[in-house]
């Protein structure tokens, strides 16, 4: 799992480091948005290979 | 001629005397005056700049020079490219405070130099974040088939002016999808080249590793005139390969003897509409094609594509979220929010599945020449029902019809966007897909399909007819 325990707290230490300070609403909706995101990971970690890392770098 | 006459039918008129590109020019400006004003496609007409260009393709016609092989064609471009003298607007507000563009993005130029002449730039998702053109600053632009419901998106003004024909060639822009998906709901050709063919200088970025260009047109032979007229490399451009020009417009006639083609199943069928369907299968019954293929791992590259567009979309714009978060429109300031919030490891995993998941496809293309996938799960929805069943699920129509889009442009293939004629009420189009640098393989099928019929463009009704 990709999530946090705690999603708030994670949002709120990210929007610091990058010097972020959006209104409520705004927060609420980023934080509506980040399981979503945290989904799609666990999804791109589950279906990654332990050979992939052996491959050669995107190139077509 | 009519608003629907083809990019090449309206230069060979031109070239060879038989009609005089201001007057075609002025025909354009005059349709685009009269009925933009329901559709929203453009957010810039350049009427007196566009009369003086093709003044000048009528005295190169004159005194028997040379006019181009795209003389006197009216054309427009996606706010996103440069165009000297008038600001780029990214579909942004805040972009519209910058200076204006010094000069012409490559693509711009070549097609000016061919002797096409620029009419304006259109309208498109704000900073091209969106699947549907639905632009809280500049507004919706319509689908010209139905003008209740979305274009499409990012580069909807794109496909809609097409559609309308308002002028049969237009450039956009495609990171996730942004030229196929507004291709299949307005029912227009739209060619999403390879990762790196096409110049994206002069463009302005949206996520610098998946962005990619290209032309829309109502027939294969008018976008084989315009990619052909957009080829060449960029030195200045980094992700811009240095291929030679790889002319297409000769292939149109070889027909697919010999290909092989299989219909994408599993993650481009589950949550298709009937209609998304049987547009795919249509085109596979016409080309033989062995059905049910699976591309391994298509979801997870959906996945690590919206993540990896949020994380570098959203750090673009890092300065301005920063400054003046208020300008931007709150459903694409939140998302891209959310997305530069993401740990680095996670962006690190998305880069290496891409690597994975290009493999997959590599292994695919020794069995096949040619994949088939619906190019959206749907057709245009109405612009008053933001919402879509998918699967069982009630989710956003503005962040996810390019369901079957993301995986393809995730690893930089060829995609020929075609409109399929299958009877549905409303457009609906297939990828037609090809092993890295193969366009030329994609423009011999699209011309085939199109000579017998399965795919093309349908006439919308004229807009005073649809609109009370």
């Amino acid at each position: 799992m990709n999530e946090p325990a705690d999603l708030t707290a994670f949002a709120e230490d990210q929007l610091r480091k990058f010097g972020l300070n959006p209104s409520p609403e705004s927060r609420a909706a980023i934080l509506a948005n980040l399981p979503v995101l945290f989904a799609m990971a666990d999804q791109v970690e589950q279906a990654l290979s332990p050979r992939a890392a052996g491959l050669p770098e995107f190139k077509l | 001629m009519s608003r629907f006459t083809s990019a090449a039918a309206t230069a060979a008129a031109v070239r060879g005397g038989q009609i005089r590109a201001a007057g075609l020019v002025d025909m354009a400006l005059q349709r685009i005056r009269a009925e933009d004003t329901t559709l929203n496609c453009f957010t810039a007409v350049l009427a007196d700049q566009a009369m003086a260009d093709a003044r000048k393709v009528d005295d190169a016609v004159r005194l028997g020079r040379d006019p181009g092989p795209l003389a006197g064609v009216p054309f427009a471009v996606k706010n996103l490219f440069d165009i000297k003298g008038l600001t780029t607007l990214a579909g942004s507000v805040i972009e519209a405070d910058k200076r204006a563009a010094g000069a012409d993005a490559p693509l711009v130029a070549r097609l000016r130099a061919a002797g096409a002449v620029l009419v304006g730039a259109l309208n498109m998702d704000e900073y091209a974040y969106g699947f549907t053109t639905e632009n809280s600053h500049y507004g919706p632009t319509r689908n010209p088939h139905d003008p209740a419901r979305v274009s499409g998106g990012s580069s909807g003004g794109s496909a809609a002016a097409v559609a309308a024909g308002f002028v049969p060639l237009t450039l956009g822009s495609d990171t996730n999808g942004s030229i196929r998906v507004p291709a299949s709901f307005c029912g227009v050709f739209g060619l999403k080249p390879t990762f790196g063919r096409l110049s994206r200088r002069g463009v302005t970025p949206f996520v610098h590793s998946l962005d990619h260009v290209g032309p829309f047109a109502r027939s294969v032979e008018d976008l084989a005139l315009a990619y052909d007229v957009c080829q060449g490399p960029d030195s200045q451009d980094s992700a811009c390969a240095n291929k030679p020009v790889e002319r297409v417009q000769p292939q149109l006639v070889r027909g697919p003897k010999g290909l092989k083609a299989g219909v994408l199943g599993g993650w481009f069928q589950d949550t298709a509409s009937p209609d998304a369907r049987l547009a795919a299968a249509t085109v596979g019954d016409a080309l033989a094609a062995k059905r049910d293929i699976e591309l391994k791992g298509a979801g997870a590259a959906r996945a690590a594509a919206f993540g990896l567009t949020g994380y570098e979309g959203g750090g673009f714009h890092l300065d301005d979220l920063r400054a003046r978060p208020q300008d931007f429109d709150p459903a694409t300031r939140d998302r891209l929010i959310a997305g530069a919030l993401q740990p680095e490891e996670v962006i690190a995993r998305a880069h290496l599945y891409r690597r994975q998941f290009l493999a997959e496809a590599k292994a695919l293309f020794e069995k096949f020449d040619v994949l088939i996938a619906p190019s959206t799960p749907f057709s245009a929805t109405r612009l008053d029902e933001p919402m879509i069943n998918l699967g069982g699920k009630e989710v956003l129509v503005r962040a996810n019809a390019g369901l079957y889009t993301q995986p393809i442009s995730f690893i930089g293939l060829p995609v020929l966007a075609c409109p399929v004629r299958v009877g549905t009420a409303m457009p609906i189009g297939v990828q037609l897909i090809a092993a890295p640098w193969n366009e030329a393989l994609l423009f011999r099928v699209a011309a085939f399909l199109e000579h017998e019929g399965t795919v093309g463009v349908i006439d919308p009704l004229p807009i005073r007819e649809m609109v009370h």
